[in-house]
């Protein structure tokens, strides 16, 4: 019996790890056209040049799994960002379209797990804000908040999907006089040299 | 085994079906557990939720309290469990409100006829409320009259044994078994100085229930505060007319049977062994009366005129060791049944685990799903096509209680219980008693493996060296240990001789 004991100490067979080549981390959120169609299916909460995790949605509790995936996925965001210095995208629309959805807004949630130090740059991609009516607004609001939180270098992804989602030239006048950092590219990769 | 998981499988589902309208997806214990391979282990992670508590109190019979303020939909979350468990208001179940007027009468009563009729004896005038019998009950604002009046409630909750007006002893519950019944139940309490209309809990009455969820700690996410606003459905519906009794019976006797691991019995030992004090005359620190909340005062003492601090004082965080107790062994015993729900509730989980990867996914892994795959197929020692199907078959008929699920009750088990000094709480948790819970678990947990780690489990023997070892820095581990090492002694009598 007492052999049982030290079961609980078994060493783990395959240690969780992360690639260290890994450069670049793409944070997706799903979107919502997945989401008003509720397919189900596997998905890429993180992708870079190796999958660091993968999850499944589940049609009939498909808002708290993306939800709690979302929060989970960024707390291990830091954990790796503690090792290696990375880049960080945030890319995905699904969040971002209204305003009532502030609270499960990717940029809060990056902002508030992450310390600054850690972020070498954000790419904010256009999709986050794809309707035209809230785009520019949001985008602002965003900066803003970034801005507070600590002085981020901001990648203002242009085309998403193919689609050409520009700021208009008042929001864009507005954001490089208080901040000349953003740089406005139609190139991701771009991001990462 | 395989069956009871099934039913267990099942009922989840019709619990998180009916409750469904009880937005509710922060987990409250997210763990990680480990398939158990010959020379390693591969971890997978899962998170119970609400509702997989609150079953796990079904199965196990064990009483639950929700606390917390009011708006957090305790009543409510309590009358959809038990509609989706037992079925209809009143004939599987009822809700008694705590008030003022709470007394004999709540559950006795008194037939006016029997004064009428003549050939009935005394027995006749008092019964029990029809409700009283159901499988079902909530005890709703259970602080909600003077704690004195209340504490009658003690005989109703957990001990299902009341006293009628007459001097007789009644069971309550549902009969199951050679005088046996079952009732589960479910408390609900606003607390604090802001409830003017509640009193302080009895500490017996808190302890006889056993799970205790505080609803405050564990509030809804932003998401569910979202679906409630969109949700059309102002009022509750309660719209289950099946009870599930009989499957919750059999869930609930195969629950008891399943047995403690042995490092999970050694680790409720080492629980119970924080109570060790080395300078207590009774090496206890329950003989010790409190000083301030705390014994923190018999931490140093005079040898030779000279104070010498307890060298154990610093082995925990913040100088923890005198600002807790150990657990009692009552409470062990509460926390081997609600374990022992857990362990169903995890293997019906493991389950989904599988289904997951079977389905090409890995949301339950740290790992990549292709070496989860092949710790599998060690597991099962073979190559089998049937592969998840192998896996969860051996997985349920090894089915035990684990130390992982003690530790992921834990918490809700000992939360009022375990005794943790208030002055520390304010000091290093700014109050918050399930932070210091956290904080005690993890000590004890990092403690324990330590002191294994440290020891030859082949050959235990309190022998000077493990002695020496343990009593410099882990002596809790060493009160747990030495029972293993005593061997019981034959009674003799003279008699034996004439």
């Amino acid at each position: 019996m007492f052999d049982r004991f030290k079961e609980i100490l078994l060493p783990e067979r395959v240690k969780p790890s992360f690639n260290s080549t890994l450069k670049g981390i793409v944070i997706r959120a799903v979107s919502s056209y997945l989401a008003e169609k509720k397919e189900t299916g596997t998905f890429y909460l993180f992708k870079g040049k190796d999958i660091l995790i993968k999850i499944g949605i589940n049609k009939d509790s498909l808002y708290p799994f993306m939800f709690s995936f979302l929060c989970e996925g960024f707390t291990k965001t830091l954990k790796y960002l503690n090792e290696k210095q990375g880049y960080v995208t945030l890319e995905g629309p699904s969040f971002r379209k209204t305003e009532d959805c502030r609270e499960i807004n990717p940029v809060y949630l990056l902002i508030e797990h992450m310390p600054k130090n850690r972020i070498d740059a954000i790419t904010l991609n256009s999709s986050f804000y794809e309707k035209e009516d809230v785009r520019n607004s949001l985008f602002s609001e965003d900066i803003r908040i970034l801005l507070n939180k600590g002085h981020y270098k901001i990648h203002y992804n242009i085309t998403s999907q193919n689609q050409s989602l520009p700021l208009s030239d008042e929001c864009a006048a507005k954001i490089s006089a208080v901040y000349n950092e953003i740089i406005i590219t139609d190139d991701l990769e771009a991001c990462y040299d | 085994m395989k069956a009871i998981i099934k039913k267990a499988h099942m009922l989840r589902r019709a619990v998180e079906e009916q409750t469904s309208q009880y937005y509710h997806s922060t987990p409250l214990v997210e763990s990680t557990h480990r398939l158990k391979l010959k020379t390693s282990a591969h971890s997978f992670r899962l998170k119970y939720g609400l509702k997989d508590l609150m079953l796990i109190g079904a199965i196990t019979e064990n009483p639950i309290l929700l606390t917390g303020g009011t708006d957090l939909g305790k009543t409510a979350l309590s009358c959809m469990m038990m509609n989706s468990l037992f079925g209809k208001e009143e004939e599987g179940w009822h809700r008694l409100d705590f008030d003022l007027d709470f007394g004999k009468d709540a559950f006795t009563n008194v037939h006016s006829d029997f004064f009428h009729e003549s050939g009935k004896s005394l027995q006749d005038l008092y019964s029990i409320h029809k409700w009283m019998r159901l499988p079902g009950f909530i005890a709703d604002e259970l602080n909600g009259g003077h704690s004195k009046v209340i504490r009658k409630a003690i005989h109703i909750i957990k001990e299902k044994d009341i006293t009628l007006a007459d001097g007789r002893r009644v069971k309550i519950g549902c009969g199951i078994e050679d005088e046996k019944t079952y009732q589960y139940q479910i408390a609900t309490i606003n607390e604090g100085s802001e409830y003017s209309g509640t009193f302080e809990m009895d500490k017996a009455l808190r302890r006889r229930t056993t799970i205790e969820i505080p609803l405050d700690i564990f509030k809804a996410s932003p998401l569910d505060l979202f679906k409630m606003k969109r949700s059309s459905n102002l009022k509750i519906e309660l719209k289950n007319t099946t009870s599930h009794f009989k499957d919750i019976l059999d869930i609930f006797k195969a629950a008891k049977s399943i047995k403690l691991h042995p490092a999970a019995e050694l680790f409720l030992s080492f629980l119970e062994a924080l109570d060790y004090c080395e300078y207590s005359p009774t090496k206890t620190k329950s003989g010790l009366e409190k000083r301030g909340d705390s014994i923190r005062y018999i931490c140093s003492k005079k040898i030779d005129e000279a104070p010498m601090g307890c060298r154990y004082l610093k082995l925990l965080k913040e100088e923890l060791c005198p600002h807790i107790f150990g657990i009692s062994p009552g409470l062990s015993k509460d926390m081997i049944s609600v374990a022992q729900g857990a362990a169903i509730i995890r293997a019906v989980k493991f389950a989904e685990v599988l289904h997951d990867i079977k389905e090409g996914n890995s949301y339950y892994l740290d790992s990549s799903r292709d070496s989860f795959i092949d710790s599998l197929k060690m597991y099962v020692d073979s190559e089998e096509e049937n592969l998840y199907e192998a896996a969860l078959t051996k997985y349920i008929n090894d089915l035990e209680v684990e130390y992982e699920d003690l530790v992921d009750i834990a918490p809700f088990v000992i939360y009022s219980k375990v005794g943790m000094s208030k002055v520390w709480l304010e000091k290093n948790c700014n109050g918050n008693v399930y932070q210091g819970l956290q904080i005690l678990i993890k000590e004890a947990c990092d403690k324990y493996k330590e002191g294994i780690k440290r020891i030859d489990m082949s050959n235990v023997e309190i022998n000077m060296d493990l002695h020496n070892l343990m009593s410099e820095n882990n002596p809790w581990l060493l009160q747990a240990l030495k029972p293993y090492t005593m061997t019981e002694q034959k009674t003799g009598s003279i008699l034996d001789y004439v």
